[in-house]
């Protein structure tokens, strides 16, 4: 199946149906293969005219406030091979892998195009005049019938965010990834919300507790009570609630442990946000054997008189730097006799601690600037400060 | 352990000593050179930091060139007369 098939939308429909060669990319781009033009040697070349695609769901958002188009060919031109006046801007743009525009057109109407068979048309007749000037059997109604790209999407339906922001290009960089999350608690729970908004291949979710009602208090999104009365496991709960729009959520109703900790071998990064001491250990100590990358996070919140106060912690470790790791962790047990385990966590600050964790993630795959190149960061809630340390040279 | 509750008034303050905020409340410590035992000792009074236990101890306005940061065991960080702020706590929950 097409992330989004042209079908549903009338307007992309009518397009296939005259003969123009369109596909609706995953990462958000219409594109109109195969139009002629004329360059500066009077020549008839062919290339591509792309835009980005507003989707509201399945069909087109209508209509199309973004008159901008992008474009693969040479300059186009006139039958006189002079520049087609007031329309081109120069300027290279990687839109995605394999799709690089070599310029952009603007031709603003007065009203915004009514919708996508409008806007790439009026573009189309621009350039496909004068080339059938000079030859004129020249058009781009091929009737060529396009497969619809990536069955293997990693999305239900395409990230049109990073399309609109130009950003698609760079959130590729967390294309084909297998990520693991193992601890669904709060930060877990946030950590899965926000990268099943990126283009990994697949999530896989470790924990083996049910989703009672505190849970839904420090989780993203709202429970209804009739779902925490089947009392379902937290993987198996979240799994269902991105899955709806993320492909690749596989849940796991157990949690990690010296027994099963082969299950980890393999990912591309892991995040861990479980408690835990001797396991935590031996799971580190696995990945670091296996040079693995991952994140710890964890948060420390205490209550003095009437003031809450805390520290959200993020230690990172790769391949290139990981001499901190083993004097930033706390791999003691809970246990009754632990006097400094009071269990206050809040959904603000879990999530807190789950977005500094996936921003460092992206800075290790090169989609954000990293210039400190921090391995350990802590983040104190009364002065609202970050400190970075351990810094990867 | 040398440290002490923050008196209630400040005229009891000796010339010597260095106030700071450890988790929200105020602290007196009587050298401007602070240890990592030392602040947890104050975060947790009358226990003593069991080493099998790692606690994230963050500083801010500090009186030595390095102003703000962690320290770890065996770490120490010179205070300011006032108004050098820590904050002491395992970060093991998510």
């Amino acid at each position: 199946m097409s992330p989004a098939p042209p079908s549903r939308s009338p307007d992309l429909q009518q397009l296939r149906n005259e003969g123009y060669e369109i596909s609706a990319t995953d990462r958000g781009h219409l594109v109109l293969r195969h139009v002629p033009y004329v360059n500066s040697q009077r020549q008839v070349g062919h290339a591509e005219i792309i835009s980005k695609l507003t989707m509201a769901g399945e069909v087109t958002a209508t209509p199309v406030t973004d008159h901008v188009a992008f474009w693969t060919g040479e300059t186009p031109c006139n039958q006189h091979g002079v520049p087609l006046p007031n329309m081109v801007n120069p300027g290279q743009h990687q839109l995605e892998p394999g799709l690089t525009a070599s310029c952009s057109f603007s031709c603003k109407p007065e009203t915004p195009y009514a919708d996508y068979y409008v806007k790439m048309t009026t573009y189309v007749a621009m350039l496909e005049g004068p080339a059938q000037v000079i030859d004129p059997t020249a058009t781009a109604r091929t009737y060529r019938v396009v497969e619809d790209e990536d069955v293997d999407s990693p999305f239900v339906y395409p990230d049109t965010a990073s399309s609109r922001a130009g950003i698609a290009a760079l959130t590729d960089r967390l294309r084909g990834q297998r990520l693991a999350i193992v601890g669904l608690g709060g930060t877990g729970s946030y950590i899965l919300d926000l990268v099943a908004k990126t283009p990994v291949k697949e999530i896989h979710l470790f924990d083996a507790d049910d989703f009672l009602s505190h849970n839904a208090f420090r989780a993203p999104g709202a429970a209804p009570m009739a779902v925490l009365n089947t009392r379902p496991k937290k993987v198996t709960r979240l799994a269902e609630i991105y899955s709806v729009q993320k492909r690749g959520i596989e849940p796991h109703r157990y949690a990690i442990t010296a027994d099963n900790v082969e299950e980890l071998r393999g990912f591309d990064f892991v995040f861990l946000s479980m408690e835990g001491g001797t396991v935590k250990r031996c799971i580190v100590e696995r990945l670091t054997e296996w040079e693995m990358a991952f994140i710890d996070v964890g948060l420390g919140l205490k209550q003095n008189n009437d003031l809450l106060t805390g520290v959200l912690r993020i230690t990172t470790s790769t391949p290139t730097k990981r001499d901190h790791v083993a004097s930033r962790l706390d791999f003691s047990d809970p246990g009754p006799d632990d006097i400094y385990d009071a269990n206050i966590q809040i959904a603000d600050l879990n999530a807190l601690n789950a977005a500094l964790a996936v921003v460092k993630w992206k800075k290790l795959n090169g989609v954000y600037a990293d210039l400190e190149r921090e391995c350990f960061t802590a983040y104190t809630l009364d002065g609202n400060h970050i400190v970075n340390e351990d810094l990867a040279r | 352990m040398t440290s002490t509750e923050t008196p209630t008034t400040s005229e009891d303050h000796r010339e010597r000593d260095y106030t700071i905020v450890v988790d929200g409340q105020k602290k007196v410590v009587p050298s401007d050179l602070v240890s990592y035992v030392e602040v947890v000792e104050l975060a947790y009074p009358g226990q003593s930091g069991d080493p099998k236990y790692t606690f994230t101890v963050t500083f801010r306005h500090a009186a030595g060139e390095k102003h703000e940061g962690t320290l770890l065991p065996g770490q120490t960080v010179r205070v300011k007369k006032e108004g050098t702020v820590f904050n002491v706590t395992r970060t093991t929950k998510s």
